[in-house]
Formats: structure tokens, sequence, C-alpha cells
């Protein structure tokens, strides 16, 4: 396989044209980078291409022959392969067998000979995987290894990448961007879907930018500086974004702007939020006092994140110790009570536990505080108060919308956020914001959007516990920052200690006493 | 009111559009079902022009007006248990609870009623309300007790609400051969007269059909502006999201297990009050909790629209005996024709489908 193009494709999901006339054209041997905002059609387009999605109109060429791909059993047939953001593996079964599942000849599985080939072929690639190990035991970055070995197993020749480095630590980072190196060198063709422009310029030849379902700059990558792809991305009509954060949101590396003055534990008179020997389940002992500021939490997912908020919002009771909001003891009290206090939070997973998509964006910004009026007086709800100020809030956090009783899953990623932005800064004022990968899956302009309410809240006074599995946003906007590793979480000497220290601590490695 | 703004709705062919999509596949459902049901009965022998006949004359508009007026009672009275328990499901599935207990509730309810009616000495202003407050009770305890198995030690709704109609109507099979059965008859005494529901100027329809739809006003104002109905809508939605929030999820559903056993047991009461007047073996063998079940389903889990439904299944209990009187139809065909209906317009008011047949439309637009 050398050429694979797609050829005027478009595409539209009812009222939304998803590709506009899209051509693209992936030459083989080389990494091609796919640049663009969320929804700006990337992830389509190569539905289209792994025949998950029928285009419109529009034909896939390979090697100059109109291919026409139905199903993914058909892209792989013609050496195509996807590994998408979400991952689509049996958690229950083994690695082989994950590998092996959907593969036709004959009616008994040569295990043990596939799991042979899967051995030598990750060794080959230095993408290690025990074939013999069940999936739910790997973490995240082993099962994206196990993802990208399902596609290479059947002689994939081009392998469609959607967003791989969201869910990595930067080690893992660094591995994957030397395996897709492998893989060029011994003739593979990788398409690299990606919002981070610093990766896309490190490790791309050729880079498409979408914007809005349609090619808007292609070339190669060395033809485009960051700042020009960012802007592409972006249009230029939009931003005047505050340059550091730009940097941020777009994942480059940039001169570092000044670290913050290194800082300990604040004084008892500026405490917001104290815990005193506070153990839970999935939670080691804890005591730490955080004031005004950004207190970082870096992490590799799994290792107590999520417990560590629960604790903090009040759906996980501690077992022992006290916790204290501005100086008052909310250890017995449940999530509804803290939030009353003031207890504001970020869920990691918006669409599951931060919104309810099928109702509108009124009732969803009635959701947690429903109980207070004006949103109800005596059991009885009054809508009309609720479509009053969700109308207010959206106009205030520019939820852009059809109207406050559209569904909420009509809304895009980043207005989602800014509506569950809306509802836990902005209906009852916070004191102690507990955000967990506030910025996942967001686009430049809803990312910026998220840190400039984050650091407006933490000026006026708010203590911000930021748990986040991108270490970038981390180091750039925390004042202090502390590192979980199996539920154990140790204060860190950052901003003394930097990356290199804290990459330790995630890995469990003695870090940065000094 | 707007005058312009009306006429540019009335002239608005967007919204006619939108608003034939809503209305259009339960209409054409109701054809099809025509079509189908006639043609197996075609295949059976029997002329479909005579069974059109034979349902218009003798059920929907007899020549007498008198007739007329009796025939249109006998189906409102049926659709009576048929609504409240399709509100009973209502509730519970729009809180994502799987209530499959509602016969069994359902009979609890016409037990506790026929109690009450025939043991509790109590004066004609009283007797029927506290006639349908204990249905209500039963219906709801009985509910209640499957939801406290599921937050005690995690049984299965599903599973618990199933079996417990095994219990109830076992339990109904117990007390008519024994404790509550009239002079060795295996049926419990009659209801003392003040415990009875009145009739509708003398027609077979009693005020239960009016506490029905009463009930069916109450779950959509509980459903649509009260915080608790709020509440069960989160957690029906999104019992993730509803925890992130702060609603306790099992109260919750305790809570909306025992309305929907309430209304449940409600149409016990209202069943025996107002039409059997005693409790008999065979009470056990009447599904209308099960029936409560699809007419939830076609009315598409929303009050107004299991009014509607109710109806309609009211219509077929109605008109069947009808056809099996008149035309000889076998009791048997009858309920088989009675199945199949039900199944075609779940079938074709199954909102996926509809979707797919729109998507099927619009690649076939888009193709060159």
């Amino acid at each position: 396989m050398n050429t694979v193009r797609l050829e005027h494709i478009r595409k539209r999901f009812d009222d939304v044209v998803a590709l506009d006339d899209v051509s693209l054209t992936f030459r083989g041997g080389r990494v091609h980078g796919l640049l663009g905002e969320n929804g700006a059609g990337k992830s389509t387009a190569m539905n289209v291409l792994y025949g998950l999605v029928r285009p419109d109109s529009g034909t896939i060429e390979i090697d100059g022959r109109v291919a026409d791909i139905r199903s993914p059993r058909d892209a792989m047939a013609r050496g195509i392969g996807m590994v998408h953001q979400h991952f689509m593996l049996a958690p229950a079964l083994r690695v082989v067998d994950n590998v092996l599942l959907g593969e036709r000849g004959g009616l008994l599985l040569r295990t043990a000979e596939a799991a042979e080939r899967l051995r030598e072929l990750s060794r080959r690639l230095r993408l290690e995987v025990e074939p013999m190990a069940r999936v739910e035991e790997l973490s995240v970055g082993q099962q994206q290894r196990v993802e990208i070995l399902k596609a290479l197993y059947r002689d994939a020749r081009l392998l469609i990448l959607d967003e791989p480095t969201a869910v990595l630590t930067p080690q893992e980072t660094d591995q994957l961007l030397a395996a897709i190196d492998e893989l060029r060198r011994g003739g593979c063709t990788i398409v690299f879907i990606s919002h981070k422009l610093g990766e896309v310029k490190h490790i791309c030849d050729d880079v498409s930018v979408l914007r809005r379902g349609r090619v808007v700059w292609e070339g190669p990558a060395a033809d485009a500086s960051a700042a020009d792809l960012a802007r592409h991305m972006v249009g230029r009509d939009v931003v005047e974004v505050r340059s550091r954060l730009l940097e941020l949101a777009t994942g480059m590396d940039a001169p570092t702007a000044a670290p913050p003055t290194p800082r300990g534990e604040p004084a008892p008179g500026g405490t917001v939020l104290a815990l005193e020997d506070v153990e839970a389940v999935g939670v080691s002992r804890i005591s730490m006092r955080v004031g005004a500021e950004i207190f970082g939490v870096a992490g590799v997912d799994g290792n107590g994140q999520q417990e560590l908020a629960e604790l903090l919002v009040g759906l996980r009771p501690p077992r022992t110790g006290r916790i204290l909001l501005a100086g008052r003891d909310i250890t017995a009290m449940d999530l509804r009570g803290r939030a009353e206090l003031g207890v504001a939070s970020i869920p990691n997973d918006r669409k599951r536990e931060g919104l309810v998509l099928s109702m509108s964006v009124a009732e969803n910004i009635a959701l947690k505080h429903h109980r207070r009026a004006p949103f109800s007086r005596f059991g009885v709800m009054s809508w009309a108060a609720v479509r009053r100020t969700a109308r207010q809030l959206a106009q205030r956090f520019d939820v852009r919308m059809a109207s406050v009783d559209a569904p909420v899953a009509s809304l895009s990623g980043g207005n989602q956020q800014k509506l569950v932005l809306a509802r836990e800064l902005a209906v009852v004022a916070p004191r102690l914001i507990v955000a967990m990968n506030p910025t996942r899956g967001l686009d430049i302009a809803a990312t910026n959007f998220v840190y400039e309410r984050l650091l407006e809240h933490r000026d006026a006074g708010c203590a911000i516990i930021l748990i986040s599995s991108e270490l970038n946003e981390l180091l750039r906007l925390s004042d202090r920052m502390g590192v979980l590793y199996r539920g154990r979480l140790t204060i860190s000497n950052f901003p003394r200690a930097g990356r290199e220290a804290i990459g330790r601590l995630m890995a469990g490695l003695p870090g940065d006493e000094a | 009111m707007n005058f312009a703004g009306a006429w540019n709705r009335l002239t608005d062919a967007d919204a006619w559009r939108k608003a034939a999509w809503a209305a259009g596949p339960p209409l054409l459902a109701a054809a099809v079902c025509l079509l189908v049901a006639l043609a197996a009965l075609a295949a059976m022998g029997f002329a479909p022009g005579e069974v059109l006949a034979t349902v218009w004359t003798r059920s929907l508009w007899a020549d007498d007006p008198q007739r007329r007026l009796s025939n249109w009672a006998d189906i409102l009275r049926r659709s009576t248990p048929l609504l409240l328990c399709g509100l009973a499901i209502t509730v519970a599935f729009r809180a994502s609870v799987w209530n499959i207990g509602a016969q069994g509730q359902y009979l609890l309810g016409a037990i506790a009623a026929t109690a009450v009616g025939v043991y509790l000495p109590l004066p004609a202003a009283l007797a029927v309300p506290v006639l349908l407050a204990g249905s209500m009770l039963a219906g709801a305890a009985l509910a209640a007790l499957a939801s406290l198995l599921e937050w005690w030690r995690g049984v299965s709704v599903v599973l618990s609400t199933l079996l417990l109609n095994f219990v109830a109507q076992q339990f109904l099979r117990y007390l008519l051969q024994g404790p509550m059965d009239h002079a060795g008859l295996r049926h419990s005494p009659p209801l003392r007269e003040a415990a009875m529901l009145g009739t509708l100027g003398g027609t077979s329809l009693h005020w239960g059909f009016a506490a029905a739809l009463l009930a069916a006003a109450a779950v959509w104002f509980m459903l649509h502006r009260s915080a608790f109905g709020f509440r069960l809508r989160i957690v029906g939605e999104n019992p993730i999201a509803a925890r992130a929030a702060g609603i306790h999820v099992p109260r919750v559903g305790l809570a909306t297990l025992a309305f929907s056993g309430a209304l449940a047991g409600l149409a016990g009461g209202v069943e025996v009050s107002g039409v059997t007047h005693q409790l008999f073996l065979s009470d056990a063998a009447n599904p209308f909790g099960f029936t409560g079940i699809a007419v939830a389903l076609l009315g598409r889990l929303s009050p107004a629209g299991v009014v509607g439904a109710a109806m309609f299944f009211g219509f077929l209990n109605s008109a069947f005996p009808v056809l099996e009187i008149e035309l000889r139809l076998p009791a048997v065909t009858s309920q088989a024709i009675q199945g199949l209906v039900i199944l075609l317009m779940l079938v074709f008011t199954t909102p996926r489908l509809w979707k797919q047949v729109r998507a099927a439309r619009a690649t076939i637009k888009c193709t060159p």
C-alpha cells in the first residue's frame, strides 16, 4: 500500500455538516498529523476511512483504485487499522483473546501460536505487553498497546491513532512516539489525530488541519510553526488569548513563564481547607492545609484520584480524621451539605457524572441545587425561575446553545463543560473547588476559558484542588503540587523540584526531598 | 394572545411536519394493526367486512343512543385498571426502576380493599376512602419490600418484583380457600354496600375512572412539577450524575417503587370496589398488571399517552368479547389476535424504528 486518498467526502448528521468536501492524501511510510479542535471532523473523517461511518458522497482510493469500504472488516481486509480514543477491549479476557476476537478461520483458536506471534511483534516494536495477562489488570497505556498490536496483528499497513496521547503519562507518551517512529521505519503509514501541537510538530511528516469539516491547511510539518498551526486550527477571527494560556491549551512547549515563588503551607488564618489525619477507602492518611491557591495533584490514572475527589466533595466517608472548611468541621457532612457551604465539584467525566445529557440546559443548571429557592419551594419546582437563572448563567459563561430547553447532548464538549462550571461556580459562591481533569477533550478556547475561571477564583480566595493527568497543565497552573501513588498523597517540593522529580513520584520512586 | 404569532405557527410547514412525525407513527401503527388483524381473521374464515361491521355497531357506534352510551361506558370501565397499572409502570420506568410486579401489587391491593370492604364496618363517607387508601398501602408495601431487598442485599428489582407476583397470587389462593372463603365457594363475601363505588348515570362506569384520570394528572404533576419528580427523572436518566449531585439514589428508588406499587394497588382497590365487589380465584388470571407494562410502553411513558393507550386496550377488551358472542370467534383466537395487536403497536411506535426510517430516507435523498 502506498497512497490512501479520501476524495471529496461529505457527511451530514441531521442538521450538522460534519465533513464538507474533505480530501486527504496519506502517503506510504509517513506519519500524517490530523489536527483540529473538537468537532472539526477529524474522527468522523477517519471513521469514514475505517468503515464505521458511510459518507453521503465521495470516494476512498487505495493505490489509485476505488475501494468500497462498508465496515471495519472491509477496512481491515485492506490493511487499515484504527485505535479509538475509547478502547474497544473486553476487560475480562486475556490480551491474546482480545487480539483474536473477531478473527475468522477454523473452529479452533490457536491461542499459544498467536501469543508467540504477539510476543514477537511487541518485542520488535518495543511495545511490551504480556499476551496472557488479563486486559483489566493492565494500565491504560498498556491497553492502548494492545489496541495497536491488535491492528498490527491483522497486518495493518495504515494505522489510525485517535488522540492516542490523551490518556498517557509523559513517559508512556515518549514510548508511544518511539513506537510510531519504529513503525514508520518499517514502512507503515500512521494517521495521528491530535489537538496537541507540540506532539504533532515532533512526530509528523505531513499535517492536515481541519476546521468545521473543511481542510484549511495542509503541507509538510516543517513548513508551519506551531503558532501557525494553532491559528489555522482556531481560525483567525477567534481568540485574544493570553499567550501563556494559549501555550498551555495547545500543549506547546514554550519558554517557561516565570515559575511561581515557592511557598509552604498557608498560615492557619489563611487556611481554607484542612485535612487532619484523614483516611478513607482508597486514600491513605493525609494531613495538609490548603489556602487560596491551586493545589495540583499529579499521578497516573487510577492511583486514587477519583477516591480523593470523592472524599473531598462528600461522596466517600472518611474512616478517621477531620475535614475542616474555613474552620468548620464538615467531616460528617454529605455532598449536599458541603455543596451548600460552597464545595464545588468539576467531575472527571462530565458526560457521566456532571450532566444528564438527555435533560435540558435549564434542568442541568438546577441539578445540584434544585432544593433551594427560587428553584423550588415546598417541593414544587419553579421552572420559570430555573430557566431565568439558566439564561443568565449561560450568557455569563458563554454557553452556546439553541435555547435553555435544548438537551445538553446537543451541546459541544466545550459548552457542556462551561455549563458544568456555571452550575458549580455561580449558583452558590464556591470556597473549595475540586476539579478533576477539567479540560480533558476540550478545544483551545474552552480550555482557556476553564483556566481563566480557575485562576479568577483562586485570586478571589478560593482553595482549588486540581487533579489532572496532564502534567503540563499542573506544572503551569499549580502553586503547590502533590503526587498520588497507590492512594498515598506525597506533597512535593514543587516548584523547586520540577517535572523530573514529579515524574519519579508518579512512578512510585523516592522523590525530591532536597 | 399574539394573533400573528399563532398564524405563523399555523402556516409553518416545519411545525406541521414535526407534528405529523409525532402523531404519524401511532396512527399508522393502528392502521397496520387493523389490516393484519383482519387478514388473520380472514384466513380463519371470518369475513373482514362482517368483523368490522360488528365492531362498529356493537361496540363503537350502536344505533340506539342508550346502547351506544353503555358501550362507551364499558370501554372506559375496562380501561380503568389498565390506566392505573400503566401509570404505576410509567412512574417506575421513568426512574429506570424495572417494576415487573404490578400484577402482584394489584392483587394485594384488591385483597386489602376486600378485607376493608367486607370486615370493617365504616360509615358511608369513610368506607370508600379507607378502602382505597388500604389498597394503595398494600400495593406500596409489597413494592417497597422489593426495593428494600435491593437496598440491603442487592437483589435485582426485576427478579424480586417478578417473584413477589407469585407470592401475591398464592396468598390470594390461600385466603379464598381458608380465612376469607365465603360459604365454601372459594370466593370472598361481597363488600358492604357502603364500600362500593358509585356508578355514573346508570351505566356500568364507576367513579374509579375519574379517580384514575385524577391519578394521571397527579403523576404528570409529580414527574414534571415536583422536586421529587425531578430527582426521580434524574435517577432514571443517569444515576451516576444523580449521586454526584447529592441525590440519595436508593432512597429515591424506594419512594418511586412505593409510589408505583400504590398506583397498582389502587387499581386493585378500584376494580374490587367498582366492578367485582368481591374477590374471586379467577382474579389472579386477569393480567392487568402485566398489560400495564404494554400500556405504559405504548403511551411512551407519558401520563397523557398512557391515558390514550389504556383506552385503546379498554376498547380491545370490550370489543373482543362481543366478537366472541356474535361471530363465535373462539376465545383463544381472540386472545392471540389481541396479543398480535399489542406486539404490532409496540413495534410500530418504538422511536428507534422511526429513527431508522428517517435515516434511510435521508440516505436515499443524498445519493445521486
